[in-house]
């Protein structure tokens, strides 16, 4: 061993030309570090002394430089050329050592491939590659594999501990101001529905679970005169009145009001119930924390309740004149009514102790209710009939999830129709339309009474020869997500570089409507 | 210093020789006590970032002030006494008042800016250093304002410090000041200071980077305490550093580049260079501006899955920026140098032993934070106040290496130290923890070697 | 009453397939003259015109003109139920609620019907003016869909520039740039294998490759597609349906927006 390394190096730097490092001689022949320098050093001597001058040298020295005044001095450790040694070792206040670093045959431009040629031996050794050095330190050792384990454990992601929330003092409110409302699309929609076409038993077994709970209801729901709208019945919504005595929709309602135009077509959030609903209700029961459990009653029936500026169109209108929550001579008509009414709707008034007892008796009528058609179940009361009829109330209806998954969203439409007097009223409701066009559920927002023949719309909707709903801007949103969806996702997240200055025009810029 | 007492005992040109019968001994690593103190900066499972940061002042000047104000009355006497701000009238005479600074500085980056540029009015200007000759100061407590002129250097000051200022109220609702006074350190804790010469070294911005150029200095320096290099008894020596602590800045930033530096390639260097020296001593490895940790201070500490070779050590400590241990009895603490960074683009403070005596006079790390300073939102409490007296500050990724011995008012001294960027100066830090002497250590690998000297930059 | 029945029920099917992913819901205008599509998609950035001859089917009456609003998935879904050899006939009554569609099986032995609810949807039909366009490309149908498909790996949109020397169809993103020339057909064995351009003026326009891959969508209906460009003008994708009409997509170009 002792000799053969010098024919191992001669082959090395000779023949294969490679830049022998002490690290790399350390390591491959398996030699304390220090031993490989000598050896380095003894490889080159013996190499001068048979006249072989090709061999080009570098030495690490070490040494102190002299700082300047009032600096310390510096520990300079230099990788320098043979060339180099004696003027950097001059330029050192003390040399503390110099040995050989490295031995080759080639002349090195660049000192940074003496870094290259030992890279791949080392990251070989790398697990033992402090194994020949002249340090050792025996606090650094392994960890064992339990060890390891529980770090792991241990530093594995912790969701962040929840701070502690106040208690949120903002009480869902139910609106006082009606007339803050306008009569944008903006109103609490019952978006409540896809709950519903989770199977009718479903729908019964949370109604009766949501017979003991306290709620407020702050809805009013009108119906809608089913004769008024011959054109709006379809097959569907005869299936569904047969389904609306089931509808319980279920689930606390939120505060919040969504926009007609918003593009969520679940209809998994139930949106609070109009918030007129509350003036005419005792104060009290406004402070109470108000969950609300819509009902479907019928689709058709069913309406949003209207704002105060409706008030006034509907006692001229006689249709389904919206209750008005702020007269309070009605209010007792429309506490019986709602009450009736809220037999279906699942109230859960948590204030007012006759109140409740009232609802809870309802509640308990109801619960009675087998899931048919209501006509023939509630109680005989004026209010049932009316409900059937037309109730004033106007139950929010709940829009359905279609089979195909797409909710039905409230659109403007127009609705054209004869009243009792023979007038022609167009009105403009929101409807419950799915994607197939059905128009389930109406919502009266404005009514306008005409004497012309259907087609004069008052609404925005433009050369309808029919009165039709008018494609809203939702559902081409709530289209373009259906569509997108076919189509490779991937693609929208692709950058065209040479193109990302175009804007794609519309294609309404070429052609214009006939 | 380090390797003073090993050029008597054997010849520099020992290993210039043939090998020898037998084999060299390994000398052995020498060990310290060591404790790490940077919980406090430590933020697993709690990360609650909706919270508002006036919270973090509100907690800063409430542990500042006792300090603050126990400083003030001693430093000027019972002649002048504390008043709140709103207890100030003109008539009230010379006093001193407690609050936090608050700097108006045109040039610093705001929000509302940024919006108004979204609105396209006027645009920000992108500055370097947010210093003007227009800046304010007003000191703010917890309820009012007030601006300070008079004898203060503003651009000295900057936002987030607890000061007590004496003067008094002058005209048009400004405090004239004429004197400020700071929280300043804590008193030292007595602690058992090793009694042998014992060294920690402090490395920062190594910068790895996929240019090969740089990287036989960083080979160097790793055999160098590895003990690769050198004969036995200068190993000898290198074998009193008992610990390395890697401050930042391990990975490059990928300024300038068109391609990204790819950092996983990165890092898996690292963990390769990491496991070189952890297997030789006990590491430290902290957070920097370009690694990939959380950007806000405080930086947690580098994921341990980050390096599967290295890991396996147990000398291999993750820790926090910023960082504070007690290592053989001295207290050291520390940061990547983002602090110091910042407090060079808000002030004057621009040389870092300048900013770091600041720092100590103030009593916080990190004041800009999170004025400028990205900052997790704490709610109760300011971990940046330095609770215990640091008898080595330093702050990594500086420019040049620097040093000084800082004394405080108390006649306690702290050893204040600005550690180079490895990868552009070839220089890492050697302190001696019974002595508390600083020495730099360099590398160099350049053919053109002219003994660069690591402060050479500071004299041009 | 409105009857129609056509024996290559495969090509209502393919008729469908190709407009049902662009669009949720069109009208079918039934006249004397035949059947009739109009609608833009969603986005507005595109328009589909089917044209189905009345001679084109084997029975065809229209007492009335009546415009039949459609879900197209849902009639995507009822046409599903056709075999590809079903004679389809489609029925409605004057101002109909309901549209029924019959389908025979060739030999008579099975026959479904389906009824289907219509829709009122708003009128917005587009004048599409005569043009004349300054460049008129017919090639493969399925050489036009693969390239379509090939580009939109490489970008978000395509751009089209037709010169004298032929055709370019190109495309870039971050992977990098894509290129396909295409040049006039010499000759070739099979006439809709040929690729001809009749050039007026070098056009080059830019589209999107999403709506581009929905045209192709149209591919099975005939071997051949045409593409007419014109400057800042809609291109025209045009596919004839077996014998009996045509079906043309027409898409707005992409506009540098330099100049805002």
């Amino acid at each position: 061993m002792d000799s053969m390394y010098l024919d191992n190096l001669d082959e090395s730097v000779n023949d294969e030309r490679k830049i022998v490092t002490y690290k790399w001689l350390s390591l491959t022949v398996g030699v304390h570090t220090n031993v490989a320098k000598q050896m380095l050093y003894q490889f080159v001597q013996k190499q001068r002394r048979k006249d072989c001058h090709d061999l080009t040298v570098t030495y690490i020295v070490s040494g102190v430089v002299a700082g300047q005044a009032g600096q310390p001095d510096t520990v300079k450790v230099a990788v320098v050329p043979e060339d180099a040694l004696a003027a950097v070792k001059s330029e050192m206040k003390e040399v503390v050592s110099v040995h050989v670093y490295s031995v080759q045959r080639v002349r090195l431009n660049d000192l940074s491939l003496l870094y290259s040629s030992h890279y791949d031996t080392v990251k070989e050794h790398i697990n033992d590659i402090n194994k020949y050095s002249g340090i050792k330190c025996t606090s650094a050792g392994l960890r064992s594999s339990a060890d390891l384990e529980k770090l792991k454990k241990g530093s594995a992601y912790q969701p962040p501990v929840e701070p502690p929330r106040p208690e949120s003092k903002y009480k869902p409110q139910v609106k006082k101001e009606p007339l803050a409302q306008d009569n944008k699309p903006v109103q609490s929609v019952n978006k409540v529905g896809s709950k519903t076409s989770g199977g009718k038993n479903n729908q019964i077994a949370s109604m009766f679970a949501q017979q003991a709970k306290k709620v407020v209801k702050k809805e009013k729901s009108e119906d809608k005169d089913e004769s008024a709208k011959p054109k709006e019945e379809t097959k569907s919504q005869a299936k569904n009145k047969r389904d609306i005595s089931s509808f319980l929709s279920k689930g606390p309602s939120t505060k919040k009001q969504q926009p007609v135009k918003e593009t969520k077509v679940e209809s998994a959030s139930s949106c609070p119930k109009k918030t007129n609903a509350s003036p005419r209700k005792s104060p009290a029961r406004d402070s109470v924390k108000e969950d609300i459990i819509e009902v479907e009653v019928e689709e058709k029936e069913v309406k949003m309740q209207v704002d105060s500026p409706v008030k006034k169109q509907q006692k001229q209108s006689k249709i389904k004149a919206k209750k008005t929550n702020q007269t309070n001579k009605r209010k007792k008509e429309a506490e019986d009514e709602s009450k009736t009414k809220r037999k279906r709707i699942m109230q859960l008034s948590d204030s007012e102790s006759s109140d409740d007892e009232e609802e809870d008796a309802e509640a308990a009528k109801w619960a009675a209710l087998s899931p048919t058609p209501p006509a023939s179940s509630p109680p005989a009361t004026l209010d049932t009939a009316r409900i059937e009829s037309d109730s004033e109330e106007e139950i929010p209806p709940t829009p359905q999830e279609d089979k195909n998954g797409r909710a039905r969203k409230r659109k403007l439409v127009n609705k054209t129709f004869t009243d009792e007097d023979g007038y022609l009223v167009t009105k403009k409701e929101y409807e419950y339309v799915d994607d197939s066009g059905e128009e389930d559920a109406a919502d009266t927002t404005t009514t306008t009474t005409t004497s012309e023949s259907p087609g004069v719309s008052q609404s925005s909707s433009t050369s309808a020869t029919k009165t039709s709903p008018k494609k809203t801007p939702v559902s081409p949103q709530k289209k373009t997500k259906d569509s997108p969806k076919k189509k490779t996702g991937a693609k929208s997240s692709k950058k065209s570089h040479a193109q990302d200055t175009k804007k794609q025009s519309k294609i309404m810029s070429f052609f214009s409507k006939k | 210093m380090i390797l003073e007492g090993v050029t008597g005992k054997m010849k520099c040109d020992e290993l210039l020789s043939d090998p020898q019968e037998g084999i060299p001994g390994q000398a052995e690593r020498d060990d310290v006590s060591y404790e790490n103190q940077s919980q406090k900066y430590t933020l697993w499972g709690n990360k609650d970032v909706t919270r508002q940061y006036y919270k973090m002042y509100a907690a800063r000047l409430e542990k500042t002030r006792p300090l603050v104000e126990a400083r003030a009355a001693s430093k000027w006497g019972s002649s002048v006494s504390l008043k709140r701000l709103h207890e100030l009238a003109e008539d009230a005479g010379r006093c001193y008042i407690v609050g936090t600074l608050f700097k108006r500085q045109e040039l610093k980056p705001s929000i509302l800016k940024e919006i108004s540029e979204e609105h396209q009015l006027m645009p920000q200007p992108v500055a370097e250093k947010y210093v003007s000759k227009e800046d304010e100061v007003i000191l703010e407590d917890e309820v009012q304002r007030i601006q300070l002129v008079g004898n203060i250097d503003i651009s000295r000051q900057v936002t987030g410090v607890v000061c007590a200022a004496l003067g008094k109220e002058g005209e048009g609702g400004k405090f004239e000041v004429e004197d400020l006074c700071f929280a300043g350190l804590p008193d030292p804790i007595k602690r058992e200071v090793v009694e042998e010469d014992r060294f920690v070294l402090l490395v920062s911005g190594l910068e790895l980077s996929v240019c090969v150029d740089g990287l036989l200095p960083l080979d160097l320096m790793i055999d160098y305490i590895s003990g690769q290099l050198g004969h036995s008894d200068e190993q000898a020596a290198v074998a009193k550093i008992c610990r390395v602590i890697i401050a930042g800045n391990s990975v490059s930033c990928a300024k300038g580049d068109k391609e990204k530096p790819d950092k996983v390639k990165l890092v898996k260097e690292l963990d390769d260079v990491l496991s070189q020296i952890a297997s030789t001593c006990p590491v430290d490895v902290m957070p920097g501006e370009f690694d990939p940790a959380n950007h806000v201070m405080p930086q947690q500490p580098l994921h341990r899955c980050m390096f599967p070779k290295a890991g396996r050590y147990s000398t291999l400590h993750s820790v926090t920026n910023p960082y504070e241990c007690v290592v053989g009895g001295r207290t050291i603490l520390g940061t990547s140098g983002q602090n110091v960074q910042d407090l060079a683009r808000c002030s004057t403070l621009e040389d870092p032993l300048d900013a770091l005596s600041s720092v100590c006079e103030w009593g916080h790390l990190a004041p800009t934070a999170p004025d400028t300073l990205p900052s997790y939102p704490y709610d109760g409490v300011e971990p940046f106040i330095i609770d215990t007296f640091p008898d080595i500050l330093f702050a990594g990724n500086q420019e040049t290496f620097s040093t000084k011995v800082l004394e405080m008012s108390e006649g306690h001294k702290t050893t204040l130290v600005s550690v180079p960027r490895f990868v552009s100066t070839g220089c890492c830090v050697l302190v001696n923890l019974r002595s508390l002497q600083v020495q730099p250590l360099c590398f160099s690998a350049s053919l053109s070697d002219s003994c660069v000297s690591p402060n050479s930059e500071a004299e041009k | 009453m409105f009857e129609a029945r056509l024996v290559q029920g495969n090509l209502l099917k393919k008729v469908l397939d190709a407009i049902k992913d662009l669009l949720n819901e069109a009208s079918w205008d039934c006249a004397d003259s035949g059947i009739q599509l109009q609608a833009m998609d969603n986005s507005h950035v595109s328009l589909v015109s089917v044209n189905l001859r009345a001679e084109g089917f084997d029975k065809y009456r229209c007492d009335r003109n009546i415009i039949m609003g459609m879900d197209l998935t849902s009639m995507s879904k009822i046409l599903k139920c056709a075999a590809n050899d079903d004679i389809i006939t489609m029925k409605a009554q004057d101002n109909p609620d309901n549209v029924t569609f019959m389908f025979e099986s060739p030999s008579q032995e099975k026959v479904s019907d389906y009824e289907m609810k219509l829709m009122n949807l708003d009128q917005e039909h587009l004048g599409i003016p005569e043009t004349d366009y300054a460049c008129v490309i017919k090639m493969p149908s399925g050489e036009f869909a693969r390239i379509c498909r090939d580009l939109s790996q490489f970008g978000e949109s395509i751009v089209i520039a037709c010169t004298k020397e032929g055709v370019r169809f190109s495309a870039a993103g971050d992977i990098g740039t894509a290129n396909i020339k295409l040049a006039q057909t010499s000759s070739v064995d099979k006439e809709e294998d040929a690729v001809i351009i009749d050039m007026q003026e070098p056009v080059t326009l830019t589209f999107a490759c999403r709506y581009l891959n929905m045209f192709t969508k149209a591919t099975p209906l005939s071997p051949q597609v045409s593409l007419s460009m014109s400057p800042e003008v809609p291109l025209v994708v045009e596919y004839a349906i077996g014998e009996i009409g045509q079906i043309q997509y027409f898409l707005a170009p992409k506009i540098d927006d330099q100049d805002n």
